[in-house]
C-alpha cells in the first residue's frame, strides 16, 4: 500500500516538474536525438560500414539506451542519493512511514517508467532513421523466421552466427520489432535486476557519502557492458563469462536485444540469457535489499544518513 | 515513562566516532595516518515533554541538541537509553511513531523548491498517508493558518527564507501530529517572519494542544515562547526547569547597590559568602556595584550587611539596592560557564 502511496506522489511530482520545465524537458530529448544519430554516424564510418549496418547501428543504440536505463537507475542510488541528503530530501523521505525501501522501489519505478518513455522516443528516431539509410544498399543478411522462430543465418560482424553455441541467433536489420509481452517482462525483470544492485550501490553511499566516483564507474562500465552485450558472450572464456553474467545488465541487454531486434518474441524466455536475468535478480534484489537494510542502520548509528 | 509525556527520553546517550586518514591530529598537530576521534554528542540525556507544551532546548553549537531532536525522530540511532513518543519505543516502532510526529529540521532544506506551496504539501502529504479531500482541507487550512494562502501558487524557490520556514513547518503539520519538533526554526530570519512563527508556535501549542520541541540558540524566542527550558552542555543536561524558574534561579542572589562613587572592591570580594561583586557606570544614576552572593539564604543574608557595613565605614553613601533582574541569556551563559567549570574540574 506504502508503495503504491509513494508511486502515486512520485507520479505526480514528475508531472508538475515535466510540465512545468516542458521546455528543458523537450530541449534536452532534443539535444539526445541529435546526439545519439551524430554518435552512430561516427560509430559506422569509423568501422566502414556506412548505411548498410543499419542492423548494427541499431543494436548499438540499443545497447546504449539499456545502457543509459542502467546508469540513471543505479544513478538515482548513488549520485541521486547523495544529492538527496545534500539538499535534505533524504531526511524528509526517511521520515515517511513507509521507510526508505519502500520510497527508493517506488522512485526508482518513476524513473524506470520515465526512463522507457525517454528512450523508446528516441529509440524509434534512430530506427527510423537508419531504416531508412538501409534502404538503397542491399542487407547483408535477412532474417529468417519459421514458425515465428528466427534461425540462424551466417553473417558477419558483431551480430554474427556461431554454429553450436546457445541461442538462436540472425542478424538484425535495424527495425524494432514489438513484442509488448516479452519486452513488459524483461524490462520488469532488469528493473528488479537493477534496482537489486542500485540498492547495495545506495546501501554504500547511505554510510560512505565519498564512493559517489566508484559508483561513476561502476555506471560507466555498466552501460559499457550493456553497448557490447551481445549472444557472443558465450565465446568467452569461462571467468569472463561468469564475471559478464553477475553484472546485472549485461543478460538484460542480450535478451531485450534479441526480443527487440531479432524478434525472438516469447521464444526468449527459453534463451540461456533469461535464466541468467532471472538468477540475478533472484540473487541480486535480496543481497540488494538486505545490504541496503543494513547500511541504513549503520548509517542512523553513525549519523551520517542524512548528512553529507 | 510517565502517564502524561508525550515524548520521553529515557537515559538516552549517543556517541559519535570520526575517523581520519593521512590527517594532523587536532590535539597534537601530528599528521597520522588514521586516527579515531571520539565525540559524546548525547550523556545519558533523560527528559520529557508533556501534551500541551513548548519545551525549549537550548545550548551552544555542538553540545548535543539536534542530535536530540533526531534521536527522537528517529534518524540517529542511541547508544542506550530508550526514545518514547506517545509510549511507543521509538527504535521498536519508528514507522508507527513518525505518523506520530512532524519535523523541522535546520534550514529550508525541508520543501522541494521547483513545486508551489500547495504542489509541496500534497506531495508530503501523500507520502504521509494524507488522501483525498482531507489532504485539500487540510493544505488550505495549513496555508491560511501559517499566512501563506497568497502565495500557495507560487513556486517555492521563489519564496522568502520566512516564508519557506513556514511551508516547512505546514509540511511538518500536513498529518495533524501531536508532536512537533523544530530544531532552530528562527535561524537567519528578519525580525518579521520570526515573530510570525513564534506567534503560530504559541496558538498551535494553546488552541491545538500540540505538544512543540523548539531547539535555538535565540534566547529572546526560547524566553518568549516556551513553557519549559531544559539547557544541554557538551552533550549533557544541565538544567530543565520552568522558565520562570529558570528566569529566578539566579536573580534572588545577586544585587545591584546604587552607590554615590566607586568603591574599592577588593576588600567587598573578601567577604564570605561574596562570589563576585563588579561596578558598572550607569548613565544618570551614577556608579553601580553588582555583588553575587552564595544561595544559601543565611550565607547570602550576613554577606549582604557586611557588603553594607564595609561600604558604611569606607564611607561610600548607599542610595538603593534592587534586585538584578535576569535575562534568559545571562542564566544561560551562567548555567553553560558553571557546566564548563565543573567540566573544568573533574
Amino acid at each position: 500500500m506504502g508503495f503504491f502511496l509513494v508511486l502515486k506522489a512520485e507520479v505526480v511530482r514528475s508531472m508538475i516538474v515535466t510540465r512545468r520545465y516542458w521546455f528543458a524537458t523537450m530541449t534536452a530529448l532534443l539535444v539526445a536525438c541529435v546526439m545519439f544519430y551524430g554518435f552512430i554516424n561516427i560509430f559506422l564510418s569509423g568501422l566502414g560500414l556506412g548505411a548498410s549496418m543499419a542492423g548494427v547501428a541499431v543494436d548499438r543504440a540499443l545497447g546504449l539506451v539499456i545502457g543509459i536505463f542502467a546508469f540513471s537507475i543505479v544513478g538515482m542510488f548513488s549520485s541521486g542519493l547523495a544529492g538527496m541528503a545534500r539538499s535534505g530530501e533524504l531526511e524528509q523521505v526517511y521520515m515517511s512511514p513507509h521507510g526508505l525501501i519502500t520510497n527508493f522501489m517506488a522512485r526508482s519505478a518513476v524513473a524506470t517508467v520515465l526512463s522507457i518513455i525517454t528512450w523508446t522516443i528516441l529509440l524509434m528516431f534512430i530506427s527510423a532513421a537508419f531504416s531508412e539509410k538501409g534502404d538503397g544498399a542491399p542487407a547483408p543478411t535477412q532474417t529468417a523466421h519459421a514458425e515465428g522462430v528466427p534461425t540462424a543465418t551466417p553473417t558477419k560482424g558483431p551480430v554474427a552466427d556461431v554454429e553450436g553455441k546457445p541461442g538462436v541467433k540472425s542478424a538484425p536489420d535495424g527495425k524494432i520489432h514489438a513484442n509488448p509481452a516479452a519486452v513488459s517482462v524483461l524490462f520488469l525483470l532488469t528493473y528488479f535486476s537493477m534496482t537489486g544492485f542500485g540498492f547495495m550501490v545506495g546501501g554504500l553511499v547511505l554510510v560512505f557519502k565519498q564512493i559517489g566516483q566508484v559508483a561513476v564507474i561502476l555506471r560507466m562500465a555498466m552501460m559499457a557492458v550493456a553497448w557490447k552485450a551481445s549472444d557472443g558472450l558465450y565465446d568467452l572464456p569461462l571467468v569472463l563469462r561468469s564475471i559478464a553474467h553477475a553484472v546485472p545488465v549485461t543478460d538484460a541487454a542480450i535478451c531485450l536485444k534479441l526480443v527487440l531486434l531479432q524478434n525472438y518474441g516469447m521464444h526468449i524466455f527459453i534463451h540461456p540469457s533469461f535464466m541468467f536475468l532471472l538468477l540475478n535478480v533472484a540473487v541480486w534484489t535480496p543481497i540488494g535489499l538486505v545490504c541496503f537494510k543494513a547500511m541504513e542502520n549503520w548509517a542512523r548509528s553513525r549519523g551520517t544518513l542524512g548528512a553529507f | 515513562m510517565s502517564a502524561a509525556a508525550a515524548v520521553e527520553l529515557c537515559d538516552v546517550d549517543k556517541i559519535f566516532h570520526t575517523h581520519h586518514f593521512f590527517k594532523k591530529h587536532e590535539e597534537t598537530g601530528k599528521r597520522r595516518v588514521y586516527y579515531r576521534k571520539t565525540v559524546h554528542a548525547v550523556d545519558h540525556v533523560s527528559l520529557e515533554i508533556r501534551p500541551g507544551e513548548i519545551l525549549g532546548l537550548l545550548g551552544r553549537n555542538g553540545a548535543g541538541k539536534t542530535t536530540t531532536v533526531k534521536m527522537i525522530s528517529g534518524l540517529v540511532k542511541p547508544n542506550s537509553g530508550t526514545v518514547l513518543v506517545d509510549g511507543m519505543d521509538v527504535e521498536k516502532k519508528r514507522l508507527k511513531v513518525l505518523r506520530k510526529i512532524g519535523v523541522v529540521l535546520e534550514g529550508t532544506r525541508t520543501c522541494i523548491w521547483p513545486l508551489t506551496p500547495l504542489e509541496n504539501l500534497s506531495y508530503f502529504g501523500n507520502l504521509r498517508d494524507v488522501k483525498g479531500s482531507m489532504l485539500k482541507e487540510r493544505s488550505q487550512e495549513l496555508l491560511d493558518f501559517i499566512g501563506l494562502k497568497d502565495k500557495m501558487n507560487v513556486e517555492v524557490r521563489k519564496l522568502s527564507r520566512g516564508q519557506k520556514q513556514r511551508l516547512a513547518i505546514c509540511i511538518a503539520l500536513i498529518t495533524d501530529p501531536p508532536v512537533l519538533l523544530l530544531d532552530e526554526p528562527t535561524t537567519g530570519l528578519d525580525v518579521q517572519s520570526s515573530r510570525a512563527i513564534k506567534d503560530k508556535l504559541i496558538e498551535m501549542t494553546r488552541q491545538r494542544g500540540k505538544c512543540v520541541l523548539v531547539t535555538t540558540h535565540d534566547m529572546n524566542t526560547a524566553q518568549e515562547v516556551c513553557d519549559r527550558i531544559a539547557i544541554v552542555h557538551d552533550g549533557k543536561l544541565a538544567t530543565c526547569k520552568s522558565t520562570r524558574d529558570l528566569l529566578g534561579l539566579f536573580s534572588d542572589h545577586t544585587y545591584h547597590l546604587h552607590v554615590d562613587r566607586a568603591p574599592d572592591l577588593a576588600p567587598i570580594r573578601a567577604l564570605p559568602g561574596v562570589i563576585a561583586s563588579d561596578t558598572l557606570e550607569d548613565e544618570g544614576t551614577g556608579p553601580r556595584v553588582s555583588v553575587r552572593f552564595e544561595i544559601d539564604d543565611r550565607a547570602r543574608s550576613a554577606a549582604l550587611y557586611a557588603v553594607m557595613d564595609r561600604l558604611q565605614r569606607d564611607g561610600v553613601v548607599l542610595r538603593s539596592i534592587t534586585h538584578a533582574q535576569q535575562n534568559l541569556e545571562d542564566v544561560f551563559l551562567r548555567i553553560t560557564e558553571k557546566s564548563l567549570n565543573i567540566g573544568g574540574k573533574s
